[in-house]
């Protein structure tokens, strides 16, 4: 096609002699957004990189790139040097690591200015700012003196999308910009880049996970995995035939709902915090003031039932996990009161292991959460330390391998360590492991939040039929809205440590009343139905 | 290429290992019997390195001068380690509290004074010997396991499976033993190889201005000042403790690089 | 920053008052009198008695401290029971022969590392990056009190370009000190230079990794420029580490080098007051390093604010 911005053409690519793309071919038109979209390991990143060949060491790129009637691949590194940042833009996913810490952000913007234009350096400055006000940093507030440590994770992103767009580059590639935001910055990012390539009439390739932030944003869509192109094409017509079998699956699991049967009939709750109050301390400014206490939790109540699904949405530093922290007894209470089946159990600094034993948690990072000097036997039956009575070398066994089995996995797997298995298969062991003394409550904070789609899926399979198998109460702590609504039968909203908005799950994402619960929702990009989706049923 | 380095490094590092403990069955001349007669001879196939000052063989001198200094800083490091980790866990384990603060604080005042002043204090007081150097060397190594400790374990601190141990009841002696020093054993090791070298390249500096051994213990340092009055005359009495003490220093700053590519699962994947 | 500064220095005078203390009560804990040292078996009870009055040592351990410590401060050092002559004058000499050495060493390894360590990061694998890593691992195994007899073999005793030892004085002018102290620095320089390139090209090449150097090359900046730019300054935050810590390295290492070139430093000082039991000396001389050391490392911590804006505070 003639009217191509950039055109890669039978691209491989291999790191060290691993193969990592194949054959992968994509045009981007001009003024048209391209979103990519793959799971991790499917080399959406690496096409990317590819284009304006900043590889890693050992890299060895074939096949050809065409960029405004040019090729590009085998121009020389001075020429790239050009095209970089001055034709074509870049934002990563890491704002908090994406700009030099030691230099202020208006020398970082126009440092882009003076190396393709020839500007003094104060007219490079005065270009800066103006920049920076474009992306919504205005000079008042965030003067060309700031440095990135005094700035949020979403305004990072706002300069770094600053640099991309100050010399109106022709395409701008977006590498999972909003990925690592809350919603609300999410949505205003996309917002933005939206707003700027249409301002400009510049080109974007959106790279991405999800499914649902793409269809908001893009024209045209590439689906890939496993370094290959699966499926492609105008994004109406992909979300509406799910053609491939691939892109149907993916859809399927980003709106994945467990089927789950809670039945839930009790008086008396099984956990209760009664204006529940937590503070830590903020770093000291001055030797001479007292050291001033953050309150992260600020006079939360809350109850579960046995058997219940309950959710807490909330964006990041909201106190959503000091919350899970205290009622693990992790993280020390200043006032309140946490009820135990009616009892109390908490007042003071220490929890009881009896306590302990009814409650667990799974974490969101499936690679830290496991010392990787332990076999999986010796991991899962940690929280058997909390029984008084150490069951004998025999039980422990068949009570590992059993527990191992209800997960999903195999009773051989005790003897293997960690670094064998998938991110997936970690979150089942984490599972296993809360699991393991037979607790009433799991608390899961971000439990599916770092797994790709598909897993995701699987692993909201496996909690729905253990919550039914074992009479499980989950507390499911996360930012994503999507998965709160599939799993939970109440929901709590969470802003600056207090609840906002508590209900029915259903009824509070059908008629939200805070104000804060319609912003997150709004704020939330959606699946498009599908057309596929509809006729099957 | 690194695994030859690290070849070389073992090999070199075994091979002084085994001379300094032959050296306690045998050496091939005894080093007590003096004969002027015999002194300054070159090396030849009855003295392999030649013969000193005092006529004394200079191979069965290096031998047990290896003994010396491999002794010397293996206690020296074994002191940095038993007092230097636990202070370092304990930092750890109660981050920015009053213990961590006293032990930070600590660390500072010990590392104002190096191995060599600490040294100088002790012999100012309790005179010169062996003794002075351990203690000096040993000193002055407790800061540096401490820090290296509290480091890593801080980071582990901060991971998911500290809150899990914690969950399921642990304490934090038992979490500090049972989930943090293993993770960090393998640093502790590649870091004590170090030291190591570190402290055989101490005790000859110590023993060459006489703070250290004493004669008639031959060790390389003592040599290698024995020899800087004849240097005029006799420059190659400088030579073989000067290079005995370069090769084992040598072999073990290659093993604990190699030690740390083999033992650090970050740098292996990168490979 | 303030905040910084006032933390540092408060933390700078509590390190030195703790380090004096140690000084004093380890030195003081020594049996005997030095008094009746001095004057051998043989003196007068009361001979005795008034050396002891005019030292000062019938006072109290306490009281000697305070002296001691206040003197310490308005640099009254005492008198040396040995030489009967003011310590802060002979402390005085001494300093300007081992001050300059070590930091004409500091100066030497600096400009040796960082040329050095930068190329051998900016030229990963290559060969040039092979070679300066093995002689590096050269440089850090040699002892330096070797490696300045070596020297002293080859440039004093072989070629004769300098002398084997001594010290003409600052008053045979500059040129002639500065050559005399030459060989003594370099020896102690370079198995210094060879820690320092390693830490820069290893710190070098951690920053290169970070996702900031990933924009940027995305910029448009050529990998030099990258590196020069952006890498560069947060990379001094662990070099400038280690050069705080080779300071005091070096200050012990001169002691030890002072004595293979007959240098008439403090080094040579402390060993001949060791000898004579010279206490007063020695605990001024082991103060006086100590003070170096502190001194450094408070200006390495002010450096860190200067590398690196986040520990400047808010403003």
């Amino acid at each position: 096609m003639s009217d191509s911005l950039l055109r890669l053409d039978k691209v491989n690519l291999s790191i060290h002699e691993t193969p990592i793309l194949h054959d992968v071919s994509l045009q981007v038109h001009a003024g048209s957004v391209l979103g990519i979209i793959g799971e991790s390991g499917s080399g959406k990143s690496m096409t990317a990189f590819s284009i304006l060949q900043l590889l890693p060491q050992g890299a060895v790129c074939s096949g050809n790139i065409h960029f405004d009637g040019m090729q590009i691949n085998n121009l020389s590194e001075e020429q790239l040097c050009h095209i970089r940042g001055n034709e074509i833009g870049m934002v990563f996913q890491e704002p908090m690591t994406a700009l030099n810490p030691v230099q202020n952000i208006g020398a970082q913007v126009a440092e882009c200015i003076a190396l393709h234009k020839s500007v003094s350096r104060s007219q490079a400055l005065t270009q800066a700012a103006a920049v920076l006000e474009r992306v919504g940093l205005p000079n008042n507030e965030f003067p060309l003196t700031r440095y990135p440590h005094e700035l949020s994770g979403g305004q990072r992103q706002r300069v770094v999308i600053a640099i991309a767009v100050a010399l109106e580059p022709k395409l701008l590639i977006a590498d999972e910009p909003t990925t690592a935001l809350d919603v609300t910055t999410q949505a205003e990012i996309l917002a933005l880049l939206k707003q700027l390539v249409v301002e400009s009439d510049m080109a974007m390739m959106l790279i991405t996970h999800d499914l649902a932030v793409v269809s908001e944003v893009a024209d045209n869509l590439v689906i890939m995995r496993d370094g290959r192109v699966l499926d492609h094409g105008p994004t109406r017509t992909v979300f509406n035939e799910l053609k491939h079998p691939y892109t149907r699956a993916l859809y399927d699991a980003s709106s994945h709902t467990p089927e789950r049967n809670a039945s839930i009939e009790q008086v008396v709750p099984l956990v209760e915090l009664t204006d529940l109050v937590c503070e830590y301390p903020m770093a000291r400014r001055s030797l001479f003031e007292p050291r001033k206490m953050f309150r992260a939790v600020n006079q939360v109540s809350l109850s579960i039932f046995s058997g219940e699904s309950v959710g807490l949405v909330g964006e990041s530093g909201c106190g959503k996990s000091t919350l899970a922290k205290a009622l693990l007894g992790l993280s020390p209470i200043v006032s309140g009161r946490i009820m135990l089946r009616g009892e109390q159990v908490h007042s003071g600094v220490k929890v009881s292991n009896k306590v302990r034993r009814e409650m667990q948690v799974v974490f969101q990072d499936p690679y830290s959460s496991f010392n990787p000097r332990h076999r999986v036997g010796r991991l899962i039956a940690e929280p058997l330390h909390l029984l008084e009575n150490q069951p004998d070398k025999h039980q422990r066994v068949k009570l590992i391998r059993v527990t191992l089995e209800s997960v999903g996995l195999d009773g051989e797997d005790a003897n293997k360590y960690i670094h064998e298995f998938s991110g997936g298969q970690r979150q089942r062991i984490a599972i296993a492991r809360a699991l393991i003394i037979k607790p009433a409550l799991i608390i899961l904070d971000e439990a599916v939040s770092a797994l790709d789609v598909s897993v995701r899926a699987q692993v909201l399979d496996l909690l729905a039929e253990l919550s039914d198998s074992h009479e499980l109460a989950y507390l499911f702590i996360s930012h994503d809205l999507s998965v709160v609504r599939s799993i939970t039968d109440r929901v709590l909203v969470m802003k600056q440590g207090q609840i906002v908005e508590r209900g029915d799950t259903d009824s509070v994402f059908i008629s939200p009343e805070h104000n804060y619960t319609k912003t997150l929702l709004a704020a939330a990009p959606q699946l498009p139905q599908s057309n596929a989706e509809a006729s099957r049923i | 290429m690194r695994l030859r380095s690290f070849i070389l490094g073992a090999l070199l590092v075994l091979i002084f290992f085994s001379a300094a403990l032959i050296s306690y069955v045998w050496t091939p001349f005894d080093i007590t019997q003096i004969d002027i007669k015999l002194r300054f001879k070159s090396p030849d196939f009855t003295y392999w390195l030649g013969t000193d000052h005092y006529g004394r063989d200079m191979l069965s001198m290096l031998m047990i001068g290896a003994r010396t200094s491999i002794a010397v800083a293996i206690v020296a490091v074994g002191i940095g380690m038993l007092f230097g980790v636990p202070l370092g866990l304990a930092a750890a384990a109660y981050r920015g509290r009053f213990l961590d603060e006293a032990i930070m604080r600590g660390n500072d005042l010990v590392f104002a004074f190096p191995a060599l002043l600490i040294a100088i204090m002790i012999t100012a007081v309790y005179g010169p010997g062996a003794l002075n150097a351990i203690i000096a060397i040993g000193i002055f190594n407790i800061p540096v396991f401490a820090r290296l400790s509290r480091g890593a374990a801080l980071s582990l601190w901060k991971r998911d499976f500290i809150l899990a141990a914690r969950a399921a009841g642990k304490g934090v002696t038992r979490i500090s033993f049972e989930h943090i020093l293993p993770n960090i054993a393998n640093l502790l090791i590649v870091q004590g190889t170090i030291q190591f070298s570190l402290g055989i390249l101490a005790e000859a500096g110590l023993s060459f201005v006489g703070l250290g051994t004493q004669p008639p213990i031959p060790s390389w340092g003592r040599m290698l000042a024995d020899s800087q009055t004849l240097i005029y005359t006799e420059p190659q009495l400088a030579l073989f403790p000067g290079l005995a003490i370069l090769l084992t220093v040598l072999g073990l700053n290659l093993l604990g690089d190699g030690l740390r590519d083999w033992l650090d699962p970050r740098l292996r994947h990168e490979r | 920053m303030l905040h910084y500064i006032f933390k540092r220095t408060l933390i700078l005078l509590a390190t030195l008052f703790v380090a004096s203390l140690v000084v004093f009560v380890t030195i003081e804990v020594v049996p005997g009198d030095p008094a009746s040292y001095m004057l051998g078996l043989n003196a007068q009870e009361d001979t005795v008695a008034a050396l002891r009055a005019e030292l000062g040592l019938d006072k109290s351990r306490p009281a000697r401290y305070w002296t001691w410590l206040s003197g310490l401060v308005t640099g009254d050092f005492g008198t040396s029971y040995t030489y009967r002559t003011p310590v802060a004058d002979m402390v005085g000499d001494r300093l300007w022969v081992s001050l300059p050495l070590a930091i004409y060493a500091l100066v030497l390894a600096t400009l040796i590392a960082f040329p050095a360590g930068v190329y051998a990061a900016s030229r990963r694998g290559g060969i040039t990056d092979t070679v300066v890593m093995a002689l590096t691992q050269l440089g850090v195994a040699i002892p330096n009190f070797w490696f300045a007899m070596l020297l002293v073999l080859l440039f004093a005793i072989k070629l004769g370009w300098f002398s084997a030892g001594g010290f003409p004085g600052w008053d045979a002018g500059v040129w002639q000190a500065m050559k005399s102290l030459t060989l003594p620095a370099i020896a102690l320089a370079l198995p210094q230079a060879s820690i320092l390139t390693r830490v820069m090209r290893s710190s070098l090449l951690d920053v290169l990794n970070e996702d900031f150097i990933r924009t940027a090359r995305a910029k448009g900046l050529s990998r030099r420029q990258a590196l020069w730019k952006h890498a560069l300054r947060n990379a001094m935050v662990p070099v400038l580490t280690i050069m705080g810590l080779q300071f005091s390295f070096l200050l012990a290492g001169a002691i030890i080098i002072e004595n293979v070139f007959f240098l008439p430093g403090l080094g040579r000082l402390i060993f001949q007051s060791i000898a004579s039991r010279d206490l007063i000396v020695v605990e001024s001389v082991v103060m006086i390093l100590v003070l170096a050391v502190v001194l450094v490392t408070f200006a390495i911590d002010l450096a860190y604010a200067w590398v690196d804006p986040r520990l400047r505070g808010s403003r």
